[in-house]
């Protein structure tokens, strides 16, 4: 079979290709921007063009259908887990009920759309609701008949109780034409009287279509023991109940003594006097003419084929089904009229060639939602690898990747695409790093959403290239506590010393830390770098001078110094911090310690080569004063040390 | 489970809220407000909910219809929300600005009464607001930029702002008393702000050196002093304000963030939390004393309790609350919510009805708490 | 697919290139006026232009953004013979607040004698590091060793091509097994029979680029090139713009011992190959995950091509000006989700008889499109 041709779709852009010969453009994460322009090198320009951003489609907006994806979200990731805890036997109960969630959900959808499309006026957005339901029907028909071939895969007997199950379902306007007669004044009267028993046997729906008959009898008393005789045939027609002890072959004898009696009926003339009981006889003797006279109820050719089952192959079995449906299909179609997309995809399915149904679906429906999750079922009940072996379950990662590609550029929508993501184990991966990174971080809670899930999957570049990101938007708002948090995460070392330098900075202009609560508190975070382990200490040191704590303040800084924490830039400073505890009455600095100062102080001076430490805007002179101070200071400790050690020891 | 509904509202809830009820009174609220995030229109909606109180599991709830509906929408990126009172809403978004509302519930109507634009700002650019508190007529904002922000819903000007309140963003802030305030931030503290003082913080408490970061807090309807935090590991923390700066105990709860927790306002053996794991976890102490559960221990401890048990499960999990000198405390968990998907981000609690909302774009209603 | 909106651009004359930042929420345009616009999308989806300022003394031929690790960063090449680095900056002034940025010029790459057809940012994991190409022939690889300080850009590589280049994409991949690797696209007239595209890889030991490959199967003139994103495959993907479209495949080749300081030799495979421009091929460009692949071209279309899970590559959309002149292919209508004249449903009929499954679901089904993405 030939698959299913369908031309690209083309849109057109409102107001361009007057003036410009080409079209540029650029991809976007959900769409696609367009502009005319003129690619020749020697192009000439023209003023005022605009940039149109196109979107790739209109359902993903709309909010009822959003609802679609959450609750079918829900299912599918039920549907995952179920694999795991229930032996591989035994599950097929839950494929049914599973199949049967996704089909509620269509329907919920599918009434709520309907609701809306009465209530609303414009007239474009009933037409975009109407589209949708119908879209929404076609799924649900082609999904249900899957359910009762592949996945429940009824035998014979059980099958035609299924098939007459689902033309019922999606031909429901009988009931409605049904009310309308019966309440009328005279229903016998009713134009759409006969319509109506004609549909009901058509369906197989025997009980109804006596209880309309009824009326009729009620009032034409002439003909009484006419219809008595009919309502017998029809009483008497054997339905197969498959929870019953009876066997198939029993009720195969029971259905050909029924279909004997009708012949008779019909041989011996018995109806002739009213025509529209000879053709309900003849409708349920099977005859393919008598059906076919009534197109307009059947309505559709797969309707016919299981009108046609019920009357003459009750026992239909699986195998058997496709020479019936391609034959119902030519009968019921005219010879010129072409098949439809959607009666190719239905043939297919009672084909049972279940490859051809997921191509033609994805082809013609274009509905990456329905053939991933159909798909996606059909594989676990593993129906896709038994026959095709080239790509049965690569077809299913293909479409729910495509699937999941569309929720993820969804500016809201983006979180579902996760768990689809997860369940694809050749490129899922792949494509959730592409695309998670991209997500756009408007507040901190996005980015720490997005991140979660990263961290869940132990994407590491991504989380630090995230954090990255945060602690450089921090920074250009000023915000260098937040930078500094954003980059211990990343565990970005070059970054956390490019802030902690920024602090030390500020330090110098200002003379006081801004953000202590930060800074008091980095615990070990302070080893990421050797910039932010000086700040740290640094800042330790003046908490332990600020709570004149000398001693163990003079350590610290003398070690920043001589363990080189310090950078060299700013030992100047460090000097300068000694100058009060130099000064102080007692001894801080022991007579080695105060050496080790002075070493320092001179590996200082001595280095040229070094910028100058100090802000410019103190002098040269300043700077001059303050070394002949240190120098000063620091001899001044050194003698008081040595009188103060030697004494000790003394 | 069963007596839990769904609804799926086609949008990200950002936030849920009941409407107040008269203290009085012993209704069960009737209002609830969700607040949307994600969206290219985020919107503030208020839901009436099912009249007879729970007794018919079918309750349906439906959206009020909107009479003007413009003002409903904020066209910002996360919106978050507090009732005032009654009559009065106050919403706070990721643009940095602060809005009262009024609700005339009979005229279904939102109008604003007051808006203070980039409350929360950085030097040159608007800062995501990530809080607010009410205490009528007073309420608080917290943000991105570090402010703590004061205001009067009867002033237009703002009452007080504190500048660099903090290094890093704040997450969430709770009234302790009138003018003072806990705020929780990024790195695992936790603030105490006495409104009438200066500009630095009353008290610093600690989590650990871990710095995680804590995302939610509430305190102890009535006592003022014990306030439970949840944070970015998902762990659930009591602290006693007044006793020194670590935390009183510290429990597992959820396997990531924890986004909020609520003390039952009138029945505070009970507690609720939510998380980024998709759990909503109803936590509640049996005390054998008429003290606290909560001030029965004295030792911290860690209970080992996975929040990824089974979904659908219904079972409880027993512990004692603290292992040390009570023996009389147990502490009992139940998972509220059938399954666990995606993320919980707001929940409420008022009576025996609780609200909550997720990623998934479903409202979860449940009206029949026990507590 | 649908317009969804358009956005007058106010620029006074051609638009030459249109670039996402990486998230999508900014965009920036570059103009034969010699300007550079720059546009934020707003919290509720509108774009609004925050600056716009002169960047060139000629026509801007293309616009792109750094990563944002790097920060809010733009490059522009141009006629005028130069590329540009521009950052954005927080000024004290509020105009950020009034919806303005500020955006500064930290560097003039004046090494070209001719004009400069294109610059590209390289990939994050290599530092920021941006290629530009010349009509001259050569392709200039710089870098900024101190990425928080933007003015200092070194000239790290200079590649002679020989041949007037016109594009340039560098491999993303960020494989280890994956050296750095550019190809670049040439579209010199006056050398008729030789390849037009060159791929240079990088060469740890000596330093240097070298070339690696050259597609001898491309003659014609190439307008643009762009290597798809790598998706942790082994061998590479190329699409190139010449006079039709091509898919080529790289397949890197067992590194014989003796050679292995040599660059990687690749086999090279045509995936595929599309003519329905008609003519010139301008533009070609991946989407994020490389399932869709856009062309621009003389039709002037913009023409989308997926490959289906039979890796069998298929036209899934067209875009058009609507008044442009139509050739080729009929134009199928405007949207699909507009009722077409004939067998669609009136709204009242549709809603009504849904419930029944009539005749013409089959004909609607026809024109269910795009449930969840083209």
């Amino acid at each position: 079979m030939e698959e299913v041709d369908v031309e690209p779709t083309t849109t057109l852009i409102p107001g361009v290709g007057l003036k410009q010969k080409h079209l540029g453009f650029e991809w976007g994460p959900g769409d696609i921007l367009v502009y005319e322009t003129n690619f020749r090198p020697a192009g000439a320009g023209s003023g005022c063009p605009s940039v149109h951003v196109v979107r790739k489609d209109e359902d993903i907006y709309s909010p009822i259908l959003r609802k679609l994806f959450n609750e079918s979200h829900h299912i599918f990731v039920g549907l995952q887990n179920i694999t795991e805890d229930v032996p591989s036997k035994n599950k097929k109960p839950q494929f049914v009920s599973i199949s049967k969630n996704y089909r509620s959900v269509i329907r919920a959808c599918m009434e709520e759309l309907q609701h809306v499309a009465v209530s609303t006026q414009d007239v474009t957005l009933v037409c975009q609701y109407s589209n949708q339901v119908s879209i929404l029907l076609a799924t649900e028909l082609i999904w249900n008949l899957c359910e009762v071939l592949f996945i429940d895969a009824a035998p014979a007997g059980c099958l035609l109780l299924h098939l007459l199950d689902w033309v019922r379902l999606h031909k429901a306007d009988v009931d409605e034409k049904a009310k309308e007669v019966l309440q009328s004044d005279s229903p016998t009267n009713h134009l759409a009287y006969w319509d109506v028993v004609i549909s009901f046997i058509l369906q197989g729906r025997v009980d109804e279509a006596r209880h309309v008959l009824t009326k009729q009898a009620s009032v034409q008393a002439a003909s009484r023991t006419l219809y008595q005789l009919m309502d017998t045939l029809l009483h008497k027609m054997p339905v197969f109940n498959p929870s019953g002890t009876q066997t198939l072959t029993e009720f195969d004898m029971k259905w050909r003594h029924w279909h004997e009696e009708c012949d008779r009926c019909l041989q011996d003339k018995s109806f002739a006097s009213n025509p529209h009981l000879e053709t309900i006889c003849k409708i349920l003797l099977g005859d393919e003419d008598a059906m076919l006279e009534h197109k307009e109820l059947l309505g559709t050719w797969y309707h016919f084929l299981v009108s046609r089952l019920l009357f003459s192959h009750p026992t239909v079995k699986p195998a058997e089904l496709h020479y019936y449906a391609k034959s119902s299909m030519d009968m019921f179609l005219d010879s010129r009229s072409v098949p439809e997309p959607l009666d190719s995809i239905l043939l297919a399915a009672f084909e049972f060639d279940l490859h051809q149904v997921i191509k033609d679906c994805s082809i013609a429906l274009n509905n990456w939602w329905f053939v991933a999750h159909l798909t996606d079922l059909l594989d676990h009940c593993k129906l896709l690898q038994s026959h095709n072996l080239h790509f049965g379950s690569n077809l299913r990662e293909f479409l729910v990747l495509e699937y999941a590609s569309g929720l993820v550029s969804h500016h809201s929508l983006w979180q579902l695409a996760v768990d689809y993501f997860d369940h694809c184990p050749e490129f899922g991966r792949v494509y959730l790093e592409l695309q998670l990174e991209r997500v756009p971080l408007e507040t901190e809670r996005k980015a720490l959403k997005v991140l979660r899930i990263c961290e869940q999957r132990h994407m590491t570049e991504q989380v630090r290239s995230i954090c990255k990101i945060m602690a450089k938007r921090a920074l250009s708002n000023n915000r260098l506590g937040s930078a500094l948090s954003w980059s211990i995460r990343a565990k970005d070392a070059g970054f956390a010393t490019l802030i902690s330098e920024r602090f030390l900075q500020d330090y110098c202009t200002r003379g006081s830390f801004s953000d202590l609560d930060l800074i008091d508190n980095l615990g070990p975070a302070m080893l990421l770098s050797d910039r932010l382990t000086f700040l740290g200490k640094y800042r330790e040191f003046h908490r332990l001078y600020g709570e004149n704590k000398f001693t163990e303040a003079g350590k610290l800084l003398l070690s920043l110094m001589t363990a080189k924490i310090a950078p060299r830039s700013f030992w100047m400073t460090l000097l300068t911090d000694a100058l009060p505890l130099l000064e102080q009455k007692e001894v801080i600095f022991s007579a080695d310690q105060t050496h080790e100062l002075m070493f320092c102080l001179e590996e200082l001076t001595s280095d040229n080569t070094e910028p100058k430490p100090e802000p410019p805007a103190l002098g040269e002179d300043v700077e001059t004063a303050k070394l002949e101070l240190l120098r000063l200071a620091l001899a001044r400790n050194l003698a008081m040390a040595i009188v103060k050690e030697g004494t000790v020891e003394a | 489970m069963d007596c839990i509904n769904a609804k799926y509202v086609s949008q990200k809830i950002s936030k849920t809220r009941w409407r107040p009820v008269s203290a009085s009174s012993l209704q069960q609220p009737e209002l609830l407000a969700t607040g949307s995030w994600d969206n290219e229109d985020n919107k503030v909606s208020i839901w009436s909910v099912g009249e007879n109180g729970g007794s018919n599991m079918e309750d349906e709830f439906e959206e009020i219809p909107v009479t003007v509906a413009s003002v409903f929408f904020f066209g910002f990126f996360f919106n978050l929300f507090q009732f005032l009172d009654q009559d009065r809403l106050v919403t706070a978004s990721s643009s940095g600005a602060v809005t009262i509302y009024n609700l005339k519930s009979e005229s279904q109507t939102l109008s604003v009464l007051h808006t203070w634009e980039g409350a929360h700002h950085y030097q040159c650019a608007r800062a995501p607001c990530t809080a607010v508190v009410c205490s009528s007529p007073e309420l608080v904002s917290v943000g991105e930029d570090g402010r703590v922000v004061l205001y009067k819903a009867d002033q237009s000007r703002i009452v007080r702002t504190i500048e660099n309140a903090d290094s890093s963003t704040i997450h969430a802030v709770t009234f302790l008393r009138t003018a003072e305030v806990l705020t929780v931030n990024s790195i695992g503290q936790l603030k105490l702000w006495d409104l009438r003082q200066g500009n630095e913080p009353a008290q610093i408490l600690t989590l650990t050196g871990d710095r995680v970061p804590l995302h939610c807090v509430d305190k102890h309807p009535n006592q003022q002093h014990i306030v439970a935090t949840g944070g970015q590991d998902g762990m659930l923390c009591i602290w006693d304000v007044r006793q020194g700066s670590v935390p009183f105990s510290l429990m597992e709860a959820h396997s990531a963030e924890m986004w909020e927790v609520h003390f039952h306002p009138s029945n505070p053996d009970h507690l609720f939390t939510c998380s980024e794991d998709g759990s909503l976890l109803h936590w509640e102490t049996s005390s054998g004393s008429d003290t606290p559960s909560f001030l029965q221990g004295r030792n911290s401890s860690m209970m080992s309790r996975s929040a990824t048990a089974p979904a659908g499960g219904n079972q409880s999990l027993i512990s004692a609350w603290l292992s040390g000198d009570s023996s009389k405390g147990r502490l009992e968990t139940t998972h509220m919510l059938p399954s666990q998907t995606l993320s919980v981000n707001s929940l409420d609690v008022l009576g025996q009805c609780l609200v909550c909302g997720t990623d998934g774009e479903a409202v979860y209603i449940h009206r029949r708490v026990l507590v | 697919m649908f317009v969804a909106r358009s956005i007058a651009a106010d620029h006074k004359d051609l638009i030459h290139d249109v670039s996402y930042d990486f998230h999508g929420r900014r965009m920036a345009t570059c103009s034969s006026d010699q300007s550079v616009k720059v546009w934020d999308k707003s919290d509720s989806g509108e774009w609004h232009c925050t600056a716009s300022w002169k960047t060139h003394s000629g026509s801007v031929w293309r616009v792109t953004w750094a990563h944002p690790e790097f920060g809010q960063v733009l490059a522009s090449c141009s006629f005028d013979r130069t590329a540009a680095v521009w950052e954005e900056i927080v000024g004290e002034s509020n105009d950020k607040q009034r919806g303005l940025s500020h955006w500064i010029k930290r560097t003039t790459l004046v090494d070209s004698r001719t004009s400069v057809t294109d610059v590209k940012f390289a990939p994050k994991h290599m530092g920021l590091v941006l290629a530009t190409c010349s009509a001259d022939g050569v392709v200039r690889i710089y870098e900024a060793p101190d990425v928080m300080n933007l003015s200092q850009w070194s000239l790290q590589h200079e590649i002679s091509c020989k041949l007037s280049c016109s594009c340039i994409s560098w491999n993303p991949s960020s494989s280890r097994a994956h050296p750095p690797m550019i190809s670049v696209g040439s579209d010199d007239n006056n050398v008729t029979y030789s390849g037009k595209v060159q791929i240079y890889e990088y060469n740890e030991n000596t330093r240097k680029y070298a070339k690696a490959e050259t597609l001898m199967t491309v003659t014609d003139p190439v307008h643009d090139i762009a290597f798809a994103p790598n998706l942790g495959r082994s061998f590479h993907v190329l699409a190139i713009a010449t006079k039709d479209v091509r898919i080529f495949k790289l397949v890197p080749l067992r590194r014989d011992s003796t050679t292995s300081s040599g660059p990687t030799k690749f086999e090279v495979q045509l995936l595929a190959q599309f003519d329905s421009h008609n003519s010139q091929v301008w533009r070609v460009s991946w989407n994020i995950t490389s399932t869709l692949l856009a062309s621009s071209g003389d039709d002037g279309c913009v023409r989308l091509w997926k490959a289906n899970y039979m890796d069998n590559w298929k036209c899934t959309g067209i875009l058009r000006g609507d008044g442009s002149p139509v050739n080729g292919s009929s134009v199928q209508g405007l949207a699909l989700n507009t009722p077409g004249s004939s067998g669609a449903p009136t709204p009242q009929n549709s809603v009504a008889g849904a419930a029944s499954a009539g005749r013409y679901e089959a004909q609607l089904i026809l024109r269910m499109a795009d449930f969840i993405e083209r």
